[in-house]
């Protein structure tokens, strides 16, 4: 054992103990200083087994930080609650009692008094849209309250011009909105160019419809658009006329707005790049350190992936590759490569799994289906009200033949990577079921099958998800934002069983819940008040019997969330060797009355116990 | 001139794209952008092509392939950008799109919707206007066809073909059909330029048989005259095509399409009122669908227009 001395070995039990190194590269090293493998496995174990339970407390390396005198929720079932946390080398290095975490403190370490605040693990994104934020950041928000600060047409011009401000728009340049929609207007008018013309007669303005299939224009976005009286109403398309003339007026729909919206300003990737701070900004000024792109486009992917090779991401990405999109993918490594998305490479499951400077590729995303709000979904049986074109016994459709579905989720299974599948529709949600029971998978496979909203579920489709290993990602908070829509066109019944997440954890499934950002946006304490209440705009309660409590809905925000991205190991609950991935909150919300909890102000986020934002003082 | 759009639609497997590889190949004179959802079932003769990349198969006839792989609104906008270089646009929809509303949002873009011609297996559609998941979308694509091109002819028996289209005739009444094999169709029917010179030929693989009729006058025709002709016309007539001269906008030249049951009268270009060009018109159907002798008395606003 020449030449190794009692420094080198402290080292290495120290990188190893906090997760800095790998068993094998430990073992490397100790071989190295002429320790051989069995004495050097056992060397390690019983390093393992030091920092491995946090309640000894006896770590042999001191904590860079820890938090102390507050609430921690480990989100751990079986001790949920714990004094204090130990945090070295981005790891949680100790969760515990006082005297067990105090014991790890050093002559450097940082105790960090919270105060009666709480700290708990971070919120992962279950499902969402990276790709809108980094969009919506440089548009307005015209939304209704509570989602935007828009309830009546006078709100408008404020927000436009503090739009303007913010961006140091000039005249002539372009100013976009998002989430416009009547219904949020105690005026019940549509917003017209006599409202935003005078406030703005130089800056063309499109607010974006909340269907994004149309907007309201001002008379300097029509002018450069060429839309004027004698423009005629394309079939398929609407264009608001002023009363009693032909002048456009301000909203234009569907066939009249599509050409429109390709003339609108694209950012170019530098621009693309240059949003990525102010994108996760929206993340983790409500603590959500693990963000998704649940759909990506190859164009998207080259924009995500220059990000993270230029450093720029400081939050982890998980992104899911449209599985139309899977061509393009492959011919950015395989030029050469002709063939559809069933034909996808033998190669291509290496490039998923691990992250890549904060960048992770976790499975392919299908879409079968839309949207129950616009009608798009599809289900089996017709809604109580006309389909979006105004046709009657509507049950929408999928989006693709159900063959090449079919077939290119058994492709991407039989390649060994994991599906996420779009359905909201109960019809969209057999699909599914059809075909990932043509694989033959089974629960006990472990793949993970992630039906991402499975909003309109039938009760009988709990058990074929048990049978097959599927893990829905809930939308509870559609109780909320369409409740009453989804009351009037799917009726009670159906509507009553929107996210079921009791029955679905009653069966045993693992369950996430999302707010598809940018649909909904970015606030994980409304998602986790909607699972606990599903109460709409007008206070109607969808499906009592489906109200989950604090717990699960904080677990479906976490721990839950985590595995279904094959993350539970390192993320999704406080405990020895996970990522220091932690949320600092002003209240408890495992105690908090459900109304509530959308109070609770996120005061700190840490990622890899790195500060990431830091609530202003007041 | 706005360049005229046609969608061809239909469910998965009816033969879209062996119609549209048929349309390319064709030594028509047409230069054709074809929107297609994907390269994977292209199939066009290599000799034909002059250059291509993942977005864009550029061919020696002046036709190219685009892919919609940007979105249908991106890719149409840009095209929008170069319609001088093309004679036609056909837009392949996808095997669930109701081309109608495809359609829609071509004509939005400024190219005039000629026909939506929706391709029909003629041994399975039966059945997938059944089917549990897409038995309504099969439907609706049938209700949205201006001319049903009936395909794979050859792998049904002459009875079932019969029995076919008499449940065609009801599921999408007053329809046009052609009846095809290998998506061969004659492409001055289906599409339509001023360059194509008139035709009644029929190439070979299709069942049918046409008759044809054409009209040709130096006096200008009244618009309502006009459009009572074409409303009169029997669902056996599929085509009909004219450079016509109206008697209320003298210094106009208008072009007239009918492909299936839609029918577009649009301005071609403004001529002066001396001009000395003839009205023309070519009207091409199955045997019976044409009475010359009715349809000339119609034009000129002598038959009453229900007779």
């Amino acid at each position: 054992m020449g030449g190794m001395n009692a420094r080198d070995i402290d080292d290495i039990a120290a990188d190893f103990s906090r997760g800095r190194i790998s068993r094998r590269d430990a073992l490397k090293r100790l071989a190295a200083l002429g320790i051989g493998a069995a004495a050097g496995s056992a060397f390690i174990a019983a390093c393992d087994r030091k920092t491995s339970s946090s309640s000894e407390g006896t770590a042999r390396t001191p904590a860079d930080t820890i938090y102390r005198n507050g609430t921690v929720l480990t989100m751990v079932d079986d001790r949920r609650q714990a004094d204090a946390v130990a945090v070295a080398g981005g790891k949680i290095l100790a969760v515990g009692s006082e005297a067990d975490v105090m014991a790890t403190k050093g002559a450097n370490t940082v105790v960090v008094d919270l105060a009666g605040h709480t700290l708990m693990p971070s919120f992962i994104d279950a499902h969402g849209h990276f790709m809108n934020a980094i969009q919506v950041v440089k548009w307005a928000n015209v939304q209704g309250v509570p989602a935007g600060p828009i309830s009546s047409i006078a709100d408008f011009v404020p927000v436009l011009q503090e739009q303007a401000r913010t961006f140091a728009l000039k005249p002539g340049d372009w100013i976009i909105g998002y989430g416009y929609d009547r219904s949020n207007l105690v005026e019940g008018r549509e917003l017209n160019v006599d409202d935003l013309d005078p406030a703005f007669p130089d800056n063309p303005i499109m607010l974006i419809h909340s269907s994004n299939h149309g907007a309201v224009l001002n008379t300097a976005a029509f002018r450069l658009v060429g839309y004027d009286e004698n423009t005629p109403t394309p079939p398929g398309g609407i264009i608001v006329r002023k009363p009693g003339t032909n002048i456009p007026y301000g909203l234009i729909m569907e066939t009249a707005f599509l050409p429109i919206f390709t003339k609108a300003p694209k950012p170019s990737e530098r621009q693309l790049l240059d949003t990525l701070d102010d994108a996760q900004k929206i993340y983790t000024r409500v603590g959500v350190t693990t963000v998704q792109e649940g759909a990506t486009a190859a164009k998207d992917l080259r924009v995500l992936r220059k990000g993270a090779d230029e450093g720029l991401l400081y939050l982890d990405v998980v992104s899911l590759p449209l599985f139309l999109e899977i061509p393009e993918l492959a011919q950015d490594f395989a030029p050469d490569f002709v063939g559809g998305p069933a034909d996808i490479p033998d190669e291509a499951a290496k490039a998923f799994g691990t992250y890549n400077n904060r960048l992770k590729l976790q499975g392919i995303k299908f879409i079968i289906d839309g949207s129950p709000q616009g009608k798009t979904a599809f289900w089996t049986q017709p809604l109580l009200t006309p389909g979006p074109d105004g046709q009657p016994d509507w049950r929408g459709q999928p989006l693709f033949p159900p063959e090449t579905i079919l077939k290119t989720m058994a492709a991407v299974h039989a390649k060994g990577l994991q599906v996420f599948c779009h359905a909201n529709g109960d019809a969209a949600i057999d699909l599914a079921i059809d075909g990932m029971r043509a694989t033959g998978v089974k629960a006990a496979d472990d793949r993970r099958t992630v039906i991402v909203h499975s909003q309109c579920m039938r009760p009988d489709q709990l058990d074929p998800y048990a049978e097959l290993g599927f893990s829905p990602s809930f939308f509870s908070a559609h109780t909320f934002y369409w409740g009453d829509e989804h009351l009037a066109n799917l009726g009670p019944q159906r509507a009553d069983f929107i996210s079921p997440m009791a029955s679905a954890f009653a069966k045993g499934l693992r369950c996430s819940n999302h707010s598809d950002f940018s649909v909904t946006p970015m606030e994980p304490m409304r998602v986790m008040w909607s699972s606990m209440v599903r109460t709409s705009k007008k206070g109607v309660v969808l499906g009592a019997d489906e109200r989950i409590d604090n717990w699960k809905a904080l677990q479906a925000l976490t721990i839950e969330a985590a595995w279904q991205i094959f993350e539970e190991k390192t993320k999704g609950s406080l405990e020895a060797g996970k990522l220091a991935d932690m949320v600092i909150l002003d209240a408890n919300p495992l105690t908090a009355a459900p109304e509530a909890l959308l109070d609770i102000a996120v005061l700190e986020t840490l990622k890899e116990g790195k500060t990431v934002y830091r609530k202003e003082a007041a | 001139m706005s360049v005229p759009l046609t969608v061809i639609g239909g469910y998965l497997g009816a033969g879209k794209t062996t119609l549209l590889n048929h349309l390319l190949g064709n030594n028509h004179g047409l230069r054709i952008a074809a929107l297609v959802n994907d390269f994977g079932d292209i199939n066009i003769d290599a000799d034909l092509i002059e250059s291509a990349d993942s977005e864009t198969i550029a061919l020696t006839n002046g036709c190219a392939c685009c892919t919609l792989a940007d979105g249908l609104t991106t890719v149409i906008a840009a095209l929008r950008e170069r319609s001088d270089d093309f004679d036609h646009i056909v837009i392949e929809s996808s095997g669930v799109a109701d081309p109608l509303k495809i359609g829609q949002i071509g004509a939005a873009f400024g190219f005039p919707l000629v026909a939506v011609t929706v391709v029909v297996d003629a041994e399975m559609v039966r059945t997938q206007s059944t089917d549990k998941y897409v038995g309504d979308t099969v439907m609706r694509q049938l209700g949205s066809a201006d001319l049903l091109i009936v395909n794979k002819s050859d792998l049904v028996a002459p009875g079932e073909l019969e029995s076919l289209g008499a449940w065609l005739a009801v599921t999408a009444p007053d329809t046009p059909r052609l009846t095809t094999r290998g998506g061969r169709v004659d492409t001055a029917i289906l599409l339509s330029s001023l360059r194509t010179s008139d035709t009644s030929t029929v190439e070979a693989g299709s069942h049918d048989s046409f008759d044809s009729w054409s009209f040709r006058t130096d006096a200008p025709l009244r618009r309502s005259d006009v459009e009572a002709f074409l409303t009169a016309l029997s669902p056996g007539v599929v085509r009909a095509k004219g450079i016509l001269r109206l008697a209320d906008d003298t210094t106009t030249e208008y072009l007239l399409q009918r492909v299936g049951r839609r029918a577009s009268l649009l301005p071609l270009k403004a001529v002066s009122a001396e001009d000395p060009t003839d009205t023309r018109l070519v009207v091409i159907g199955v045997p019976g669908s044409i009475d010359g002798e009715l349809f000339a008395q119609r034009l000129s606003g002598v038959a009453p227009a229900d007779s």
